[in-house]
């Protein structure tokens, strides 16, 4: 086989999508910006046409050194994840790996994928792409380096990462530099606020979780409305997603208008004024964990079809829900075998951490391209938290902002206007997601006050009921024709199913015990000071093993929520101390062991009591 | 400065390049700059008035690639023609 064909054959195995683009572009019409020329040494070096400039990406007096003396710069720490941003030849990449161990990651970003395919037929290159250590993601692919940070930035590395350049790339490839870099920096303020999250709501989280696990057997699931959707022309037809802002008490009454020409998404704290308003949402997106009884208090909603996650309030659930779409991330063996009884992907995204935001997700989920914001302020426009229907369920207006960290924001007409961090994060979220989707969605703000959402049109309500609520579509009508997701019979073997999970609950314990008891008799030995340099590193080895194993339990998904303090300070202290010694490493792996074992013991009380007895 | 000095400085100069550190190679190589500008102008007390054409060549291509801030081509220009030129000043010096 020859460099191109090697190459494709090593793509093909870790990046099959990539594979068939690579295939399909043709280096020689990209020959004029592209070109592959000869080193002084003879090898060879890539050159970029830019703005009747030639840029090489490797040095044209010697590639191979010069990619050495880059990597020397650099020093890997243990677990260090680091983001090059660049490939050029492969050449600068291989010098970094050589200097890397096992347990580093190098996220490799290329925004060229011409170059890239210029790369795959003049370099050998499938020693980097079939090495576990390296993983690429391309600009172009739009999201997709998100999509890798999410999966790679867990809190416990936020503090192991670093950014490599390559030479030229930070020139050349300016925005998208910055983009990249963006991105990562958006994904370690993602993990601090899940972190604080979590922390937050402790075992309210995995409580809530078991009830939804329970609670969704009889219910229907969002994919069931999906493939409902799937024959409409739903790019045409708007999505009203209704917020609980100050403006939404300016333009409420014309949303009756909209009934049965769009789809309305009405959210938690939106619904008293759209029901006073004698409009019924086609959906009631139900999300926060705390969120108050008083948005619903002496409502009717026996009618409504509310839409749920893992973290939803169950006891609002409980009292004022009757027909429920689900969705979301459970544990992982769950929303597998969820998928295998249905048939199809049980419906879940990366939660993005608000009711509004998890509200657009979900439009663009079912197939929606036009969404349209309402009451969605992102500010205390006029100096007000909440819509007036809410009746003041968070207390005093003026107390509630005075305890906000308060940011300022441009609003709509270019006025200065005070936010919080919460509504500053959000408003930031979906200017990335209508730049992501440019061109694919169309976002009209229909607040008619609020935040300036960069990228998304403003319209007043009445102008776009009367301009793009064209088409008659009853989606209320076509969700109330869903049956359950599964038949009675699916639904006890899934009852089985769950509670079976208390067995594996107390089989963990069990291994626990044997670990911690085991780590207890290495401490001790260490302490002694008994023990050779070789006895302990055998010892720490066979440490390492045993904690292995226990973090392939599936189980541990959910046992780990109820010991989230442990494993963060897990993740504060021991890649980053660096002078940790043996007794120390033990000392910590006890307390996260001794932290699991505790978890173990409220998951199985809490599945004792929310599955099996109730 | 000597010879040694000066190719010493050159060949760092050059790896901060090579690593991509912006800002300590672009002073370095400003500092080079005028060093190298001061050179050709003292040409005759080196003698090198057969090499002016190479020199202006090498000067212009660091300058061109200094204002466009291209690493690589700043260090390459440094690596295979700046030290040529001060090897060749140098002995002829001598």
């Amino acid at each position: 086989m020859g460099i191109f064909e090697d190459n494709i054959a090593a793509l093909e195995k870790k990046y099959g999508y990539l594979a068939k683009k690579i295939k399909i572009i043709d280096i020689d019409n990209a020959g004029d910006r592209i070109r592959v020329e000869q080193a002084s040494n003879g090898m060879e070096i890539l050159r970029v046409l830019r703005d009747g400039r030639s840029w090489r990406l490797n040095s044209r007096w010697n590639p191979q050194i010069a990619a050495e003396v880059y990597a020397k710069r650099y020093t890997m720490r243990l677990y260090g994840i680091y983001f090059v941003f660049g490939f050029s030849d492969g050449r600068c990449v291989r010098e970094l790996l050589k200097k890397c161990d096992d347990t580093n990651l190098l996220v490799v970003c290329e925004p060229d994928l011409e170059v890239f395919a210029a790369v795959c037929h003049h370099f050998a290159i499938h020693d980097l792409v079939e090495d576990k250590r390296v993983l690429l993601c391309f600009t172009d692919q739009k999201a997709e380096p998100d999509v890798v940070l999410k999966q790679l930035l867990g809190y416990t590395r936020i503090k192991l990462i670093d950014f490599y350049i390559l030479p030229a790339y930070d020139v050349l490839y300016h925005n998208d530099c910055e983009r990249f870099m963006d991105s990562v920096i958006e994904q370690i303020r993602n993990q601090t606020v899940i972190r604080a999250t979590h922390l937050n709501f402790d075992r309210l989280m995995p409580q809530h979780m078991l009830f939804h696990m329970k609670n969704m057997i009889s219910h229907g699931n969002l994919g069931q409305l999906k493939q409902a959707l799937s024959g409409y022309n739903l790019r045409e037809i708007p999505v009203i997603i209704v917020a609980a802002g100050p403006s939404l008490d300016k333009n409420i009454h014309f949303l009756k208008r909209a009934q049965r020409k769009a789809f309305i998404i009405a959210m938690d704290a939106s619904i008293r004024t759209v029901v006073q308003a004698g409009v019924r949402p086609d959906l009631l997106c139900c999300v926060d964990p705390n969120c108050p009884e008083r948005f619903f208090d002496g409502l009717d909603l026996q009618d409504i079809f509310w839409v749920c996650m893992q973290l939803s309030n169950p006891g609002i659930l409980k009292k004022y829900a009757k027909h429920i779409f689900y969705y979301g991330h459970y544990c992982t063996e769950w929303n597998a075998m969820l998928g295998e009884e249905l048939g199809y992907s049980f419906p879940d995204w990366s939660s993005t951490g608000s009711v509004s935001t998890e509200a657009f997700m979900l439009a663009l989920y079912l197939g929606f391209r036009k969404l349209v914001l309402v009451g969605q302020d992102l500010a205390f426009t006029g100096g007000v938290s909440h819509t007036r229907g809410i009746e003041g369920a968070l207390g005093d207006n003026d107390e509630y902002i005075r305890g906000r960290f308060i940011v300022e924001v441009e609003g709509i007409n270019g006025e200065l206007l005070e936010t919080d961090f919460q509504m500053w994060y959000y408003k930031q979220w979906f200017e990335k997601v209508i730049r992501v989707n440019q061109g694919a969605i169309r976002v009209i703000d229909a607040t008619e006050g609020g935040a300036k959402i960069e990228g998304a049109e403003l319209q007043r309500l009445e102008e776009v009921i009367e301009t793009e609520c064209n088409e008659t579509l009853d989606i209320y009508e076509i969700e109330k024709k869903l049956p359950q997701a599964f038949s009675p019979e699916k639904q006890q073997e899934l009852m089985r199913k769950l509670r079976k999970t208390r067995k594996s609950v107390a089989d963990f314990e069990e291994l626990l015990e044997k670990t911690i008891a085991g780590q207890e008799k290495l401490q001790a030995s260490l302490k002694d000071g008994r023990t050779t340099p070789q006895q302990t590193a055998r010892l720490l080895r066979e440490m390492s093993e045993q904690n292995d194993k226990v973090m392939k339990e599936p189980i541990l998904e959910l046992v780990s929520m109820y010991a989230q303090k442990e494993e963060y300070e897990m993740g504060d202290t021991i890649y980053t101390d660096e002078n940790l010694d043996a007794s120390g490493l033990v000392e910590k792996s006890l307390t996260l062991l001794k932290g699991y074992r505790r978890g173990s013991e409220l998951l199985g009380e809490d599945i004792e009591e929310i599955i099996i007895k109730n | 400065m000597d010879e040694n000095t000066l190719l010493e400085t050159i060949n760092e100069t050059a790896y901060m390049l090579f690593q991509n550190r912006e800002q300590d190679g672009l002073a370095a190589v400003k500092e080079l700059l005028t060093i190298f500008q001061d050179m050709i102008k003292r040409q005759s007390e080196y003698g090198i008035a057969e090499g002016s054409a190479f020199a202006v060549t090498m000067l212009r291509e660091l300058l061109e690639t200094f204002q466009n801030q291209d690493m690589l081509g700043m260090a390459d220009c440094l690596m295979e023609k700046s030290v040529l030129f001060v090897q060749f000043c140098f002995q002829r010096a001598e």
